[in-house]
C-alpha cells in the first residue's frame, strides 16, 4: 500500500473489526480502537487513511468482519491489502513562520479559499457556521490575550452541523485545530480539544468524529497540512498546488477546512 | 395541507455527493416543497426543526443515522418521494454498495454474468492486450476499443482467438452491432438481414444509417480493426467474421467495408466472400469491379453499397444546384477544406473528389492524394490531433479552431464537414458548428455537411440537420453526396 496513517495503524494493530461504511471511493473500517479509511492510491495520506491499490471485494457489506495479521488486511477472509513496507504517515514538521509573513500570504490564501467555494449550504447551516466561526475567533483572541474561557455554545453547535459525510462544522473545526497546532498554539489547541472531546461523540457521526479527533491530535489530511504550511511559509506556488489538492478533499471538506485554518491564522497573525 | 415525512436510516452513511444528488432529486419531485438529507446530529435536527421539516420520527435520530426529511403538499406526493429515496438507497443498502458490488475483475464479472460471450475492452493500450488475452482464455470473444495495441499483440491475440473458435474485433474498433445490440459508437438502426464486416468505424456507421434510410437493417456489423486486412495480420478476424455471417441464416446479404487488403491477403478474403453462397457487396476504397472475383459486387462509395444492399435509391437531401452555388462565390474562392471527425468519411470524400479530377492533400491520404494540392481534407480524429485531447466526435469543439481558420481564409470555396451522431457521440454536435459560423463573417465560404445518423439516435437526425440548415449549412443526404456536390461547385468555379 501507498501509505498508512499513524492512527489507522493503531486501529489495525488491534487485529479485528467490522466494516463501518461502504462508499463510492472509500471503505471505512472500525473497531474499539478507532476508525480507518481505505482509499485508492493518490487519494492523499492522512492519519486515519490507508491508501493504495487494494483488491476491493465484490458484494462488500456493512458489518463484514476484517482481520489484520502479519501485515495482511483481509475482509471476510479475503485478502485485500498487503502492508509490507508501507510507510506510516504522520504530518511533516511545519515550516518556520512569522506573523508578518503570515499576514502577507493570508491575502492570497483568502483568494485561494474563494477558488474552493462550493455550492452554498442551507441558509441555516450558514448561520450556524458564521456564528460558530465568530465565537471561535473571539475565544481564540481572548485566549491569546490571556483571558481564556470555555468556547461558547455557538462553537459547540458547529459539531455535526451541515450535510455531507463530514459536516461542514466539523471540517471547519478540523482546519482551525490544525492551524493552531501548526503555529504551536498548543495550549489553545488543548483547551479546544478538551471542549470538543466532551461533545463530539454525542454530536456527530463516528466517521466525522474520527477525523475531528485526529485533528485534535494535530493530524489531518496531508492536503490540509500542505495548504496551511504553504500559507505559513509564504510559498505561493505551494499554495496553488495545495489549493488544487484541496479541491479533491471530499465534496466541500476542503473549502470548510481551509476556511477554519485561515480564520485561525488570521487571528494568530494579528 | 403540508405533510412532513421523516425516514430515519440507522447507522447509514452516504458520501457527500450522493447525499446532495439525492436531496436535489427529491426536492425536484412533484409536490415536494422542501427536502434535506442529513445526519441526525443535534445541530442538524435543530436546523430541520427550524425549517419545519422535522417530525417525531426524525427527532429520535442520532448522529450516526441518516435522516430524509421532506415536506410535501399531499400524502401521495410524500409517499412517492420516500419511495424514490428508498429505491435510490436500494432498500437499505448504500447506493454505493451497488457500485461496490460491480465487478472489478474479469473473473468476478464472469461470475455475475456466466452466459456472457463477449468482453469489450477499453483500457489504455498498454494494458489492453493482457486483458484481451485473459478474456480469450476464459472463452470470451473480444472487442478491443483501445488503440495503441502493437501489431505483434494483435496478431498473437487473433491467432489465439482463431485457434479457439473465437473472434477479436479490433484493436481500435470503435463500432459494432451484434445481434441488434450497439457496441461503443454506433447508431440506432433497425435490425435486418444485412451482415457487415468493416475495417472502418465511421464507414460502418455511415453504411448502417444509409441502409436504415432505405428501409433496410443490420443483423450484425462486425468491426475487425483497421489493420486486420493487412498482410501483417492476414485478415484473421475478417475471415472469421465472413464465416460467422455466412453461417447465420438471418444474414441474407454480406457487405465488406475496408481499404484495400494486403496483396497476399486479398485473394483469401475475396475467395471466401465469393463462396458464401450469399450476395456480397464490397466497398473497398481503391479497388474496382475488375479486381474482384465473380459473385462480388463492387460499390465505389458507402452510399452505393447501401443502395445495393437496400435495393433502393437514396433521395438527395438538398436541391441546391452546383452552378448557382459556385456563382455565389467570389472568384478567389477556389479551395476545398475538409474537416472530418470520421477517418473513413475523409477517405471516401477524397475518393469522390479524385474521381471528379480533384486531387487533395490529407493527413490520412487515400491513394492518389497530392501533398502539394491546395485542397486539404483533414481527419481530425487521427492520432496526431487527439493526443491528450478528446476525439472530435465526443467533443466537437476541438474542430472549431480549424473551422474558424477555414472560414476566414479568403481562398476557401467550400468547407466539407461530417457530423456524426449515435451512441457515444456528443449530444449536440451541430451546435458547435453553428456557434463557429455565428461568430464569423457573413461573407464566408460554403459549408457543406453530411449528418451520419438516424432519427432514432439520441441526437435526432432531423433536428441536427434542421439546425445546420437554419444556420446556412448545405446538408447532403450522405458523405458521398456532400463530396460530389463540392466537386461540382469547385469545378464550376475553376471554369
Amino acid at each position: 500500500m501507498e501509505s498508512c496513517g499513524a492512527l489507522a495503524l493503531q486501529s489495525l494493530q488491534h487485529g479485528t473489526g467490522e466494516v463501518l461504511a461502504v462508499l463510492a471511493s472509500s471503505v471505512y473500517l472500525a473497531n474499539p480502537v478507532g476508525v480507518l479509511c481505505l482509499l485508492p492510491a493518490a487519494s492523499g495520506a492522512g492519519p486515519i487513511n490507508l491508501t493504495g491499490h487494494y483488491q476491493r471485494p465484490t458484494a462488500l457489506v456493512v458489518g463484514a468482519q476484517w482481520q489484520f495479521s502479519q501485515q495482511l488486511l483481509s475482509i471476510d477472509q479475503q485478502a485485500i491489502a498487503n502492508l509490507q513496507q508501507t510507510p506510516v504517515w504522520q504530518p511533516a514538521a511545519h515550516p518556520n513562520w512569522t506573523p508578518a509573513r503570515l499576514r502577507q500570504t493570508l491575502i492570497d490564501a483568502s483568494a485561494a479559499l474563494a477558488e474552493l467555494q462550493c455550492d452554498a449550504p442551507l441558509p441555516a447551516v450558514t448561520r450556524i457556521l458564521d456564528r460558530g466561526a465568530l465565537a471561535l475567533g473571539e475565544w481564540l483572541a481572548q485566549h491569546r490575550a490571556g483571558t481564556p474561557g470555555d468556547p461558547a455554545d455557538a462553537v459547540t453547535a458547529l459539531i455535526g452541523c451541515g450535510d455531507g459525510l463530514t459536516p461542514a462544522g466539523d471540517d471547519y473545526l478540523t482546519g482551525f485545530l490544525i492551524a493552531l497546532h501548526s503555529v504551536d498554539q498548543h495550549r489553545a489547541g488543548q483547551q479546544l480539544t478538551a471542549h470538543l472531546q466532551n461533545h463530539v461523540i454525542q454530536r456527530t457521526s463516528r466517521i466525522s468524529a474520527a477525523h475531528l479527533l485526529a485533528a485534535c491530535r494535530g493530524m489531518a489530511s496531508e492536503y490540509l497540512h500542505n495548504f496551511i504550511y504553504a500559507v505559513m511559509a509564504n510559498n505561493r506556488p505551494a499554495l496553488q498546488s495545495a489549493t488544487d489538492q484541496l479541491r479533491s478533499y471530499g465534496h466541500s471538506s476542503g473549502y470548510y477546512a481551509a476556511r477554519g485554518a485561515i480564520d485561525a491564522l488570521t487571528i494568530i497573525a494579528e | 395541507m403540508s405533510v412532513i415525512v421523516n425516514e430515519v436510516r440507522k447507522g447509514f452513511y452516504l458520501d457527500s455527493v450522493a447525499l446532495m444528488r439525492l436531496s436535489a432529486e427529491i426536492s425536484a419531485l412533484a409536490g415536494i416543497d422542501d427536502a434535506v438529507l442529513m445526519i441526525g446530529s443535534p445541530s442538524n435536527r435543530q436546523i430541520m426543526a427550524d425549517a419545519g421539516l422535522l417530525n417525531p420520527d426524525g427527532e429520535q435520530a442520532g448522529p450516526n443515522d441518516l435522516v430524509i426529511a421532506l415536506r410535501a403538499d399531499s400524502d401521495g406526493n410524500a409517499n412517492r418521494a420516500i419511495a424514490h429515496a428508498r429505491k435510490s438507497l436500494q432498500g437499505g443498502s448504500l447506493k454505493s454498495s451497488a457500485e461496490a458490488a460491480l465487478p472489478r475483475t474479469l473473473s468476478s464479472a464472469q461470475t455475475q454474468l456466466p452466459d456472457a460471450n463477449l468482453a469489450l475492452i477499453s483500457t489504455p493500450g498498454s494494458h489492453a492486450a493482457r486483458e484481451a488475452r485473459a478474456a480469450l482464455q476464459r472463452g470470451l470473444n473480444v472487442m478491443i476499443f483501445s488503440d495503441n495495441v502493437s501489431i505483434a499483440d494483435e496478431l498473437s491475440l487473433k491467432q489465439q482467438a482463431d485457434n479457439n473458435g473465437l473472434i477479436v474485433m479490433g484493436p481500435d474498433c470503435g463500432t459494432a452491432i451484434i445481434g441488434g445490440v450497439a457496441l461503443a459508437f454506433a447508431n440506432v438502426v433497425a435490425r435486418g438481414n444485412t451482415g457487415v464486416v468493416a475495417a472502418s468505424g465511421t464507414g460502418l456507421q455511415e453504411f448502417s444509417v444509409l441502409l436504415a434510410k432505405l428501409g433496410g437493417g443490420i443483423q450484425h456489423a462486425i468491426g475487425v480493426g483497421g489493420r486486420d486486412l493487412s498482410d501483417d495480420i492476414g485478415a484473421i478476424s475478417t475471415l472469421k467474421a465472413i464465416d460467422l455471417l455466412a453461417a447465420d441464416p438471418a444474414v441474407e446479404t454480406l457487405v465488406l467495408i475496408s481499404k484495400p487488403p494486403g496483396k497476399a491477403t486479398a485473394d483469401r478474403v475475396f475467395e471466401k466472400l465469393a463462396n458464401t453462397g450469399k450476395p456480397v457487396i464490397a466497398c473497398v476504397f481503391g479497388l474496382s469491379q475488375a479486381e474482384l472475383p465473380n459473385g462480388i459486387r463492387h460499390a465505389g462509395t458507402i452510399k452505393a453499397a447501401a443502395e445495393m444492399a437496400g435495393n433502393a435509391t437514396l433521395n438527395a437531401a438538398d436541391k441546391a444546384t452546383p452552378q448557382a452555388l459556385a456563382d455565389s462565390l467570389s472568384a478567389e474562392r477556389t479551395v476545398i477544406s475538409g474537416l472530418y471527425t470520421g477517418g473513413t468519411l475523409c477517405t471516401e470524400a477524397q475518393r469522390v473528389l479524385r474521381s471528379a479530377g480533384i486531387n487533395v492533400a490529407s493527413n490520412a491520404p487515400a491513394p492518389g492524394a497530392d501533398a502539394q494540392s491546395p485542397h486539404q481534407l483533414i481527419d481530425l480524429g487521427a492520432d496526431e490531433y487527439t493526443m491528450g485531447k478528446p476525439h472530435p466526435m465526443i467533443e466537437p469543439s476541438v474542430r472549431e479552431p480549424a473551422l474558424q481558420q477555414a472560414l476566414t481564409n479568403p481562398q476557401t470555396a467550400v468547407i466539407l464537414i461530417d457530423v456524426v451522431l449515435g451512441y457515444g457521440a456528443h449530444p449536440d454536435p451541430a451546435q458547435s458548428v453553428i456557434n463557429t459560423l455565428a461568430a464569423g463573417n457573413p461573407d464566408r465560404p460554403l459549408v457543406i455537411a453530411s449528418v451520419c445518423g438516424t432519427d432514432a439516435d439520441p441526437q435526432d437526425l432531423a433536428t441536427q440537420s434542421r439546425k445546420l440548415r437554419d444556420a446556412g449549412v448545405i446538408v447532403c443526404a450522405c458523405n458521398a453526396d456532400a463530396a460530389a456536390l463540392t466537386a461540382q461547385i469547385v469545378t464550376h468555379q475553376s471554369t
